[in-house]
Formats: structure tokens, C-alpha cells, sequence
């Protein structure tokens, strides 16, 4: 209790410290790593890799996105394996001096990619620190080493000076989720950001964690949120190369909170997160309150309640595992109803839209029996007979399932990529468990790979996709995928040689040093001068 | 110091045996096999297996197997992640005591064991792990270890248990196995898929564990033979081992397989002596999970009481039948799932007790019908010859909710945390309808409401629309048990025909799309006004004509200008205004004043008087002749009641006791020398022990205990 308390007090100090110098996050490691990005620009062999810092523990001023050169990195070359060959890469050649890394707030999340019109990209980040804020990230097609933030717009729509020039701090110039919160309501607000999303016509989507009361403290009129804006603003005649999040903005979801969410040709789809303490399972199908009272958006009408019809029903539902959501609609599609289980992460959607990978956990319940749960799409634009999702498929995952991709492959089904930040406990003998990295191949209807030792906690996912031509099978594709080890402060890197044989991915080398020795002080032996120690590790 | 209290009163509420044995502190509880008195199942997150301990010194009380050190339960530590089990299996024959003069059926209970066998999916391993021969007794089943030389050995001379005695790598990821004891051979089955092509693979686990033992592990691997491949992209999914036919000795494989994303796939058997297919398992789907059964006298399965001595019915062969459980992703939805059984010998869907009766049917109309159950997926099954539960009063010789033996009991989890009891020798769900009157109630009329288009109450004093009006109940509507549905009916007047609404206007003619059959002349072209309401300021329809011809086609109208150029809707004119649409039958058909609508439906299940129900329509609907003051979109909503209550059940939480919720369930296990059944529960990561007394449908609420 005691060490409970100091380190609160710590924190608290740390958070008030206004006089102290400044103590900006190292450039050349990954400290608490969640969102990645890879990207292949022309003429780069191995490509572009973004990582960001969430500064977790705030032992630094702020978090920081990186962009890391990968050419320029001593890589393995790609399936070159062998026994004792996963290298730690640990000289990173950040080059910070020449705009290859820009502030974030702390706490980050995973990044959306979106591709810009003139050719670079703009990554979408949120953060649940001070100001709960989403923050966008600018890199041209010429250059996309160098990261520039995008301001975002006053609430009256307007250009704040003082926010144009801050274009190496994305947190300060970044859009609050929670500038209402000392409002006479309250709301809206997201004060948890969680995921972003984005489209590829540039609507940005943000889920939040928590259920927000109005007015604030009173504990009454529960509701979530989730933020709907766009990628720039000059997409809807506002000011260009700005972001903004104002009321209009913020949808009404009813009070279960959200979390995964990814997007398809009409609908934004939204996972749902656990009930909170407290929570009254019958507000999962309280449905959902008209956006924004006096706001301008489009009312938002129910559709899609589940049926009751025939069998057993489950009346307690306490979740809405999946929304689906668009501009006007929020449809609950009922999966609670299908399939019982009390929390669902990770979301994507196989290539063609016909079906949906879900990461449902058990949580806060047990630990080893979560899901994969996929789901049929039918109609996923809605425009015949309604869009329809269905659990077809549950699958036993490995523990605590956090991100999902899927890996379309040329004439059979996606390949679906899980990262799980539990691992197996007898594997670490149950103290520093590492974490899964498994594939899940839909044509087979189970998992068929299972990469363990990933790291500790492993968390966010980026594909370096290689087309059939460039592959050790020259007929099948290949891919070489990153993972975010959130507690070890590295980068995984995982070959799978033939996307038709995922059963052979394994692990290459990781990317940055260990940060065990500073966030868990661990010892010497497990921790040697930096590079951490994991069975099948170096 | 206040967490540590907190945790205690956690175990002592959650933990049942925590008094008596440490707790198994599963991390993963995905499956689970039976080996006598015990249970085997993987803690998948801790890398290994389990045992509990079915029979104990104390009635009613199991207990996980212990470690050298009694505080700790017993690991056995196998390979990463074991998620899927199969062990050992043949079948003896078996002397049911409780007749007069005993009666032995012919592989009427299984043998499993000595081994167990775990995989992990993507995983080019297996744990074979000694157990023992576990072989019914009366108190539970006993399992005994097996001597080196293969005989059963009370002591000295056995093979150490309960530890992994081999690991044998595979070339590729094994996506299913099943093991076979039959005929005193010893011989795993497994199958591979590499990304391309399924290969059925053989390996002589050899007569005794001391043989194995003394092979070592790439001599095993040697041995192990290839019996086929499959085309590309095709792999198999489930697998069983069946006995040889009579008078054969070659063994037989039952296999499901999958392609396309589950879309599609195949059963079939296979002999292993001839190298063929001998058999296509007709499912009317793919299906994901195929499972069968012991022995069993089939004279049982009428439900009588369990002290009642077995009849002299027919002896249906261990394997004879296989249930399979159809895979939702041959049509995206639950509404292709469930459960339905093959006979293997003619690879056909069964008739069910109701259908094998319809003896004037076709041979289509008297097979059972898949065991649905509304948008859930059916997780785990089981099918136990001598389980038993409790039959509902309706269907019980006495009349009376009693606890029955029945030929094969069969026991399946549901996604949504519900649990299937069923009569798995007669292959029928009972139908509990009432649970205080014996008599059968039919499907029926529960509530009925007459409104405008906008949902406002009407005053009906212009008369009832359907003969019989507001007392439906002697008002001539017929519905037939097993065809309906659970669903509102809706009666409208002069309404939208299907499929007719916004057709596009070329003039005089509408083209059709199909669903101009369901128009007629003198029905009603109407347009919406400005706003795409369908009534003017004045509450009626902008009518802009009538139709004076259907065919050709499309629809022939004779317009009067008013919804020129604008889309047109056709609704039900003054022949046959009552167009008739269920929530669930969708449309139905239409009628006139003093007519009678007949629809045919189809049936959905077999209802204990199926034979009699045989070429009944699922509805007639009266319509009485004095209908006044009617105005357009009048409807009138009958609701109707299925009356269907099948033997579903879920677990009371409380009752459970397991201090975490008990709504994910996997696999499940009856053991019939306890009558107790045994669900793998995922989402308390435990085995929740539940008496069949209990075996009933809705809540349980007693004679469970959990063992986490």
C-alpha cells in the first residue's frame, strides 16, 4: 500500500512539475511502443516504419512518433533465419535533427493511415493523456522521413496563430475530445480515446473507453461517444491542412463504451468494451440519443435491434459487441445476442467485406479463453436488404487479443494476423510472460500459425506486404510484419515467407533496445546491457 | 490486508472443492475427454493438461488430481497452447443391470484411454500423454493404469501416469486426429494441412506402453504412413474412427472437410483396408464437427423411467450414427446451422420418431429436420447412451417432470449460453409446451391489435376484419404445430402488394420483376405525394388508377393522370384488399371479405404429431364477410405463439457457483454411471458438475457444483 501511495504521489508530482528542464523522450529507442505504420515509398527497399511512444509512465515530457529509416538499419534479410540469428537491432539511425520525430501527447494509440491527395500520408493518433487529444501527422511523398503536425481549427471553426507554427509538437496543436468537460453539460466528450480509424475518402473515426455522465460529477444521463471528423478539412469546403473536432462531431452511442474500430464502404464498425462497474445491462439496448441537442447533424435513427425469435436468448446482454455506424445511422447488429461473451477489442474486415475478424475477450473475468469471433457481412452497404452481420465462427485465441489485420492474398481467403499481449504463462514460467503473435486462416477455419516470444505485452501491427515476384516462393506473396511490444520497448519482426504456408512465420530479430531495465529494473541477467532475454530471444 | 480478505472470501465463495483440493487455476479450458473416473482438459495459457477426479471417497465431491505436493494440482506439462484433445477410444459391450434379466448390448459403452492426445491449431506437434483404460463402473468408472505390457496392472509394473510419455512432431500443422484402441490395435489417426493439401496420416502407437517407451521418438515417427490426400484446399476438420462393419475387421474414418472459407466441404467414410470412399455422409451442409456414439438399445429411447427395465428393441451398433453439427458459414447465419444425424451405412439424414411414423410422407418429409436453436451456434455435443435428463410432464409416460433414462442422451452448448437436452436415440428436442398441463398446445393466437398506418388504435365498431374477430380463439384460424412461427402477423387493408412499391412509371404499363403474380385486376396504382407519405391532407392515397390487366410480363393500368410520371405503388384492390405479411413467413397472401386464406408454409422441426400434421397448411385465415369503415393501411396484428419450448436450459450462475459467470460453454461430457453431465465452462475457466435430475429445461437452479 505504502509503495502504491509513493508512487502515487510521484506521479502527482511529476504531473505539477512546472519549474523543471525540459526532459524530452530519447529518439533513439521506442519507450512503451503501441501504434505502427510501415510504408514503402519508391526507390526504399525495406521501407519506412513508424512507431509511437506512449511515454506510458510519463518518465518523459511527452510521447513521440518516430520515423525509422529502415534502409538504413542494419535489417535480417527477409526469411534469413537461422537458429541463433533474431538479432536485436538497437542503433536505430533516428535522425531527430532532420524532423524524424515529432512530439505526441502520452498515452498514444495505433495509427490511421491516410493517403493525402498529393501523395503523402497523414497519420491519425490519439492520445488519452491531458486534453485527450487527436493529433495528425503530415509526411510528403518526397520525403517521408520528414513528420510535420497539422494544426487543428478554434471551435468556432477559426485559425489559431499560436497553433500553426507548433508544428513539431502535434499534441499541443492536436483537436481536445474533452473541451466540454468543464461545460454546463458536459458533454459531448470522449475522454478515453482509445482507436482511430480512417477511410480511404478521409472520415476519421475515434472510439473512447468510458461512458461520460452530464453534467459532469452528477453520475446521470449516461452515454458514450465516438468521434466522427474529417482527414482535412478542406474536404468539406473548410479551412485546408487543418483537423477539427467540434460538437457536431461527436455521436451518441448509448452508454457502453467502444473500442476497436476499422472501416468499410459505408460503415464505420465499432467494437464495444466491457461494462464499467456500475453499468445497468439494460442500457445496451437503451439504443442510442439524438446527436448533440441544437446541433446541426442529421438525426440518428435506430435500425437493426436484434429479433427474439426462436431458442434461447440471452437477456443479459451487458455489451454491444459491434455498432455499425455512418453518417446518419448507428445500427446495434446483436452479436451480444449470438455469441456471449463480455468484451470485444481489436476489429478488421476481410478484403472484401463479406465478413468481420473480431477479438472478443472474457475480460475482466478470466484469463486463456478468449475468441476470434467472425461474423458475416451480407449487404455491407446497406442498400438492398440491410446490412446483416452474423457469428458464423469462434475460434480459441491466445490470451488477451489485441489488434487484428487482415492479409488479403491473391485466390484464397485473407490471412488474419492477432497479436495477444498475454502470453503463455508456462513459457516464461509464469512471471514475464511473452506475448503471441498468431495467424488465422479462414480457408481452414482455425489458426495455422503460432508465433510465441514475441515480447512482453505485444500490441499494435504493421505489414510490410511483399507481392508474388519478390518472394523466396516467387508465386506467393510474403510479408514481413511488425509488432509493438508495449512493455519491452522493442519492435518484433516476424517473416512469413509464403503467405500459403503461415505456419513458418517466425521471428527475425527485434527493432530498438530493451527498456526493461528502466520501466521494470529488471536485473543484469535478464536484461544485458540493454537487449533483453526472452527464450528463443538472442 | 483488506485485498487479501477480499481474495479469500472470493475463493471460498467461487471455489467449491477449495476445502478439499487445490484449486486447478485453469487458464483455457477450450476441451475436454473422459478416461474413466477422470476428466482431462488443457490449461491452454499454462502449456498443459489437467485431470479431475470424477469419483472420490465423498459422494458428489471431485477433485483435481494432486501434485507430489498436495497443495498444487497436478500439471502435465505438454506441448504450447494444447487447445484440442482425443484419446483412445473402442467400444465393449455393456450389461445394463437395471433389467429384469440383464441385457448386454454390443458396444454399448466406451473404452478410452490408455492415452490422450493434444494438438494445438497451426502446430506441427502432438502430446501423448498416459492416462489409463478408463472403463465404466457403477460408482462413476474406474481407470486403471496400464502395466508395460499392456495389460491392466492395480500396481507394479505400470507406466507412470499422467505424464506426457511422447511428443511426435508432424510435417505439417495437424488440423484433426482421433485414436483407436478397436480390435486390439493401437493407432492414432491425424490429419495435416500445409497450406495447400490435407493428408490422412496413420501412426501404430504399438501394442503396450512399454513398447512405445522403448521406441524411440523419429523411429515412431518412421512408422507413420500416409493413407491419402485431399485436392487442393481441402482440409479436414473432424475426424472419427469407426468400428468395422460386421463381420469386416478393417477400421473406418469418418471425416468432415472444409473449402472456400467453410462455404463448402464433404463427409464421407473411409476404409482404411481398401483405400476407399466408401460412404458420402448426405448432410444437407458442410458441417464443422462430427460426433458419434456407443451402442445402444434404441427400445429405451421413449423415455421411460430410468428404474424401468429396458424394452427388447432394436440394437443400433456403436458408429452407426454420426451427428454432425452444420457449419454456419455455408450460408453466413445461424439459419443453416445446427445439429442432424446421418446413418452411416446408407450415408442418408435419419428419419426422427415423428417422421419414421409419417409412413404416407415422402422419404424427404420423414427425415429429421436440423435441431435449431434461433441465431446461436451450437459449440459443444455429446451423445451418451444411458443419459439420462428430465422429460417434460407432456411427454412423460406419467405425466409427471421425471428424470428418464433414454437410449442416447444428447447434450449441446449453444453460443449464447444456453444448453440443448434431447432425445438423441429418437432425434427429436422434447417439446415441453406446458409445464403444468399435460395436454399438447398448439401454436396460437396471443394478442391481437387493430391500428391505423400510423400505429393509432382504431375503434373497431365497423366490425372485425377476420371471421371470428376479436375472440380468435373460436374464430376458425388454424394454425399447425411445427410450420408456425413465432411472429406477428399483420392484415392489411388495401395494402402494398410485395415487391410492387415504387415501380417505375412508363404510362399504361408496368414492367414486371417478377412479382406482378401477386396482383390482379382491379387492384389499386397509387403514388406518393410530395413529402413520400403515402396519404394526402386529407388521410387518403393518391390513387392514379387501376389495373386492368396482369401478364405479358407486367401490369396493365388504366391511369387517370394523377401520378403521371411519378413511381407508382400497386396495393390490393377491392377483390382481395387483405393482404396478409408475417415478421417472419413474410408475405403470406391475400383475401376477400368471406374468404379464406390458405398458406402452405413448411415446417421447421417435427412435432410429436407430425404424422397427423402431414399436408396440413401452416395457416387458414378466415376473413369476415361484413367489413365497413375500413380505410386504407387499417391493419390488424395478430400475434402468434409457436408454443415451441424445447428442452433448453441455462445455468443459474448462483446455483453454479463458481463466482464467475457460467454463460460461454464448450465441451461437455455425460457420464452415465453418475448421471451426471460435465460442461468445460470457458468463461468461469471450470467444469460445472450437473446432476441430471436437474437435466431440465429453462434455469437450472440446483444440483450443480463447479470445479475451477
Amino acid at each position: 500500500m505504502r509503495r502504491v501511495f509513493i508512487a502515487a504521489v510521484a506521479v502527482l508530482l511529476g504531473s505539477c512539475n512546472t519549474g523543471k528542464a525540459p526532459n524530452p523522450p530519447p529518439s533513439d529507442v521506442f519507450y512503451f511502443p503501441t501504434g505502427l505504420h510501415h510504408v514503402r515509398p519508391p526507390g526504399s527497399t525495406e521501407g519506412v516504419l513508424y512507431v509511437v511512444s506512449s511515454n506510458f509512465d510519463k518518465r518523459y515530457d511527452n510521447g513521440l512518433l518516430t520515423a525509422v529509416d529502415l534502409d538504413e538499419v542494419a535489417m535480417p534479410p527477409f526469411g534469413g533465419f537461422t537458429d541463433g540469428g533474431a538479432q536485436t537491432i538497437t542503433n536505430l539511425h533516428v535522425h531527430a535533427d532532420a524532423g524524424a520525430t515529432v512530439a505526441l501527447s502520452s498515452f498514444g494509440s495505433n495509427i490511421a493511415a491516410w493517403q493525402k491527395p498529393d501523395g503523402g500520408e497523414r497519420m491519425f493518433i490519439v492520445a488519452r493523456s491531458e486534453g485527450r487529444k487527436l493529433m495528425a501527422v503530415d509526411t510528403s511523398l518526397a520525403n517521408p522521413l520528414f513528420l510535420s503536425c497539422v494544426p487543428s481549427l478554434t471551435l468556432d471553426g477559426g485559425i489559431n496563430p499560436d497553433l500553426e507554427t507548433a508544428t513539431n509538437d502535434c499534441g499541443s496543436v492536436g483537436a481536445s475530445l474533452t473541451y466540454n468537460e468543464l461545460s454546463s453539460t458536459g458533454i459531448p466528450r470522449a475522454p478515453s480515446p482509445l482507436m482511430t480509424a480512417v477511410s480511404t475518402d478521409g472520415v476519421v473515426w475515434v472510439t473512447s473507453g468510458d461512458i461520460v455522465d452530464s453534467p459532469r460529477g452528477s453520475g446521470t444521463n449516461l452515454n458514450a461517444y465516438v468521434v466522427r471528423t474529417r482527414a482535412d478539412e478542406g474536404l468539406e469546403g473548410g479551412v485546408p491542412g487543418h483537423i477539427f473536432v467540434g460538437d457536431n462531431n461527436f455521436i451518441a452511442i448509448g452508454p457502453v463504451p467502444s473500442d476497436g474500430v476499422t472501416t468499410g464502404q459505408r460503415w464505420a464498425y465499432v467494437t464495444g468494451r466491457y461494462a464499467p462497474t456500475g453499468y445497468n445491462a439494460s442500457f445496451a439496448y437503451s439504443g442510442y440519443t439524438p446527436n448533440t441537442p441544437g446541433g446541426t447533424n442529421p438525426t440518428y435513427t435506430a435500425a437493426g435491434y436484434p429479433s427474439t425469435t426462436n431458442g434461447v436468448l440471452n437477456t443479459t446482454a451487458s455489451t454491444v459487441l459491434v455498432r455499425l455506424i455512418d453518417q446518419h445511422n448507428l445500427v446495434n447488429v446483436g452479436l451480444e445476442l449470438q455469441f456471449v461473451i463480455p468484451d470485444s477489442r481489436g476489429i478488421a474486415l476481410a478484403s472484401d467485406e463479406s465478413r468481420l475478424y473480431m477479438l472478443g475477450r472474457l475480460t475482466p473475468y478470466v484469463i486463456g479463453s478468449d475468441q476470434l469471433i467472425v461474423a458475416s457481412i451480407s449487404d455491407p452497404t446497406g442498400v438492398t436488404t440491410g446490412t446483416r452481420v452474423n457469428v458464423i465462427r469462434a475460434v480459441p485465441l491466445c490470451d488477451e487479443p489485441q489488434e487484428v489485420r487482415t492479409v488479403p492474398r491473391a485466390g484464397r481467403s485473407d490471412l488474419v494476423v492477432v497479436t495477444c499481449s498475454g502470453g503463455s504463462v508456462a513459457a516464461q514460467g509464469g512471471a514475464t510472460a511473452a506475448g503471441f503473435l498468431v495467424l488465422y486462416d479462414d480457408d481452414v477455419g482455425n489458426l495455422v500459425g503460432q508465433v510465441p516470444n514475441v515480447g512482453l505485452q505485444p500490441d499494435s501491427l504493421a505489414i510490410d506486404m511483399r507481392p508474388p515476384g519478390t518472394c523466396p516462393n516467387p508465386a506467393a506473396s510474403c510479408m514481413r510484419v511488425f509488432v509493438s511490444n508495449f512493455t519491452d520497448g522493442r519492435v518484433a519482426m516476424i517473416d512469413v515467407t509464403d503467405t500459403t504456408r503461415p505456419q513458418e512465420a517466425h521471428i527475425v530479430g527485434w527493432l530498438g533496445a530493451a527498456q526493461t531495465c528502466v520501466t521494470r529494473n529488471f536485473s543484469d541477467s535478464t536484461c544485458d546491457g540493454g537487449v533483453l532475454i526472452l527464450d528463443g530471444g538472442p | 490486508m483488506k485485498k487479501r480478505l477480499l481474495l479469500l472470501a472470493l475463493i471460498a465463495v467461487g471455489c467449491q472443492q477449495a476445502a478439499l483440493a487445490p484449486p486447478a487455476k485453469l487458464l483455457g479450458i477450450s476441451d475436454m475427454v473422459r478416461v474413466g473416473q477422470y476428466l482431462v482438459v488443457p490449461s491452454t495459457e499454462r502449456d498443459e493438461l489437467r485431470v479431475l477426479n470424477m469419483v472420490t471417497a465423498q459422494q458428489d465431491v471431485r477433485m483435481y488430481v494432486g501434485a507430489p505436493n498436495p497443495l498444487e494440482p497436478l500439471s502435465i506439462p505438454v506441448l504450447q497452447r494444447p487447445t484440442f484433445l482425443a484419446v483412445d477410444t473402442q467400444y465393449i459391450n455393456f450389461t445394463l443391470m437395471t433389467a429384469a434379466t440383464p441385457v448386454t448390448i454390443p458396444g454399448g459403452a466406451e473404452q478410452t484411454g490408455p492415452y490422450v492426445y493434444a494438438g494445438s491449431p497451426g502446430s506441427s506437434e502432438i502430446s501423448v500423454v498416459n492416462i489409463g483404460i478408463g472403463v465404466p463402473s457403477p460408482d462413476g468408472g474406474s481407470t486403471a493404469p496400464q502395466s508395460a505390457d499392456g495389460g491392466i496392472s492395480a500396481d507394479g509394473g505400470a507406466i507412470e501416469q499422467f505424464v506426457e510419455i511422447k511428443r511426435i512432431l508432424t510435417s505439417e500443422p495437424v488440423t484433426a486426429m482421433a485414436a483407436s484402441t478397436i480390435g486390439g490395435g493401437h493407432t492414432l489417426f491425424y490429419a495435416t494441412f500445409d497450406g495447400t493439401v490435407a493428408t490422412m496420416w496413420s501412426l501404430d502407437m504399438l501394442a503396450t506402453p512399454n513398447a512405445l517407451l522403448m521406441t524411440t521418438t523419429t523411429d515412431l515417427e518412421n512408422t507413420t504412413s500416409a493413407l491419402f490426400s485431399l485436392p487442393q484446399g481441402e482440409t479436414i476438420i473432424s475426424l472419427l474412427v469407426l468400428p468395422p462393419l460386421s463381420g469386416m475387421t478393417s477400421l473406418r474414418l469418418a471425416l468432415a472437410t472444409r473449402t472456400a472459407s467453410g462455404t463448402g466441404g464433404r463427409s464421407f467414410i473411409y476404409d482404411i483396408a481398401t483405400n476407399t470412399i466408401t460412404t458420402t455422409l448426405n448432410f444437407p451442409t458442410p458441417v464443422r464437427k462430427i460426433v458419434t456414439q456407443a451402442g445402444t438399445d434404441l427400445s429405451l429411447g421413449t423415455g421411460l423411467p430410468i428404474q424401468n427395465p429396458p424394452g427388447t428393441g432394436p440394437i443400433l451398433p456403436p458408429g452407426q450414427r454420426i451427428f454432425g453439427i452444420l457449419d454456419e458459414e455455408s450460408c453466413g447465419s445461424s439459419a443453416c446451422g445446427g445439429i442432424i444425424a446421418v446413418d452411416t451405412t446408407t450415408g442418408n439424414v435419419l428419419d426422427d420418431l415423428p417422421g419414421l411414423d409419417a409412413v404416407d410422407a415422402g422419404q424427404s418429409m420423414r427425415q429429421m429436420m436440423p435441431m435449431r436453436f434461433g441465431n446461436s451456434m451450437v459449440l459443444g455435443l455429446t451423445l451418451q447412451p444411458g443419459g439420462a435428463m428430465v422429460i417434460p410432464p407432456v411427454a412423460a409416460p406419467t405425466g409427471l417432470a421425471t428424470e428418464s433414462a433414454l437410449s442416447v442422451l444428447g447434450v449441446a452448448t449453444l453460443s449464447n449460453g444456453g444448453i440443448v437436452f434431447f432425445n438423441a436415440g429418437d432425434l427429436f428436442i422434447y417439446d415441453a409446451e406446458d409445464n403444468v398441463s399435460p395436454v399438447s398446445i398448439g401454436p396460437a393466437p396471443t394478442g391481437q391489435s387493430i391500428t391505423d398506418f400510423f400505429g393509432n388504435d382504431v375503434v373497431t365498431d365497423f366490425g372485425p376484419m377476420i371471421d371470428g374477430g376479436l375472440s380468435l380463439d373460436g374464430g376458425g384460424l388454424v394454425l399447425t404445430d411445427g410450420k408456425a412461427r413465432d411472429e406477428n402477423l399483420v392484415v392489411i387493408y388495401d395494402g402494398l402488394l410485395p415487391g410492387l412499391a415504387q415501380l417505375p412509371n412508363m404510362g399504361n404499363f408496368v414492367f414486371g420483376n417478377g412479382n406482378e403474380i401477386n396482383a390482379v385486376q382491379g387492384d389499386i396504382v397509387a403514388c406518393r405525394i410530395a413529402d413520400a407519405g403515402i396519404f394526402d391532407d386529407n388521410g387518403a392515397l393518391n390513387i392514379g388508377g387501376t389495373v386492368i390487366a396482369v401478364g405479358d410480363g407486367g401490369v396493365t393500368i388504366q391511369s387517370n393522370g394523377v401520378c403521371d410520371n411519378q413511381p407508382l405503388d400497386i396495393r390490393a384492390g377491392p377483390s382481395a384488399p387483405f393482404v396478409v405479411q408475417g415478421d417472419t413467413s413474410g408475405y403470406m397472401g391475400r383475401a376477400a371479405p368471406g374468404g379464406r386464406l390458405e398458406f402452405e408454409g413448411t415446417f421447421s422441426r417435427h412435432p410429436a404429431n407430425y404424422p397427423a400434421l402431414v399436408g396440413t397448411p401452416q395457416m387458414l385465415l378466415p376473413f369476415n364477410v361484413l367489413t365497413t369503415d375500413l380505410k386504407p393501411e387499417y391493419r390488424w396484428t395478430i400475434s402468434i405463439d409457436d408454443n415451441y419450448n424445447p428442452t433448453l436450459a441455462t445455468m443459474d450462475p448462483a446455483a453454479a457457483n463458481c463466482g464467475l459467470p457460467v454463460n460461454l460453454l464448450g465441451q461437455v461430457v455425460v457420464n452415465p454411471d453418475l448421471q451426471h453431465i460435465f460442461f468445460a465452462v470457458s468463461s468461469a475457466n471450470g467444469i460445472v458438475d450437473l446432476n441430471a435430475a436437474s437435466a431440465q429445461r429453462g434455469a437450472i437452479e440446483a444440483n450443480m457444483s463447479c470445479w475451477r
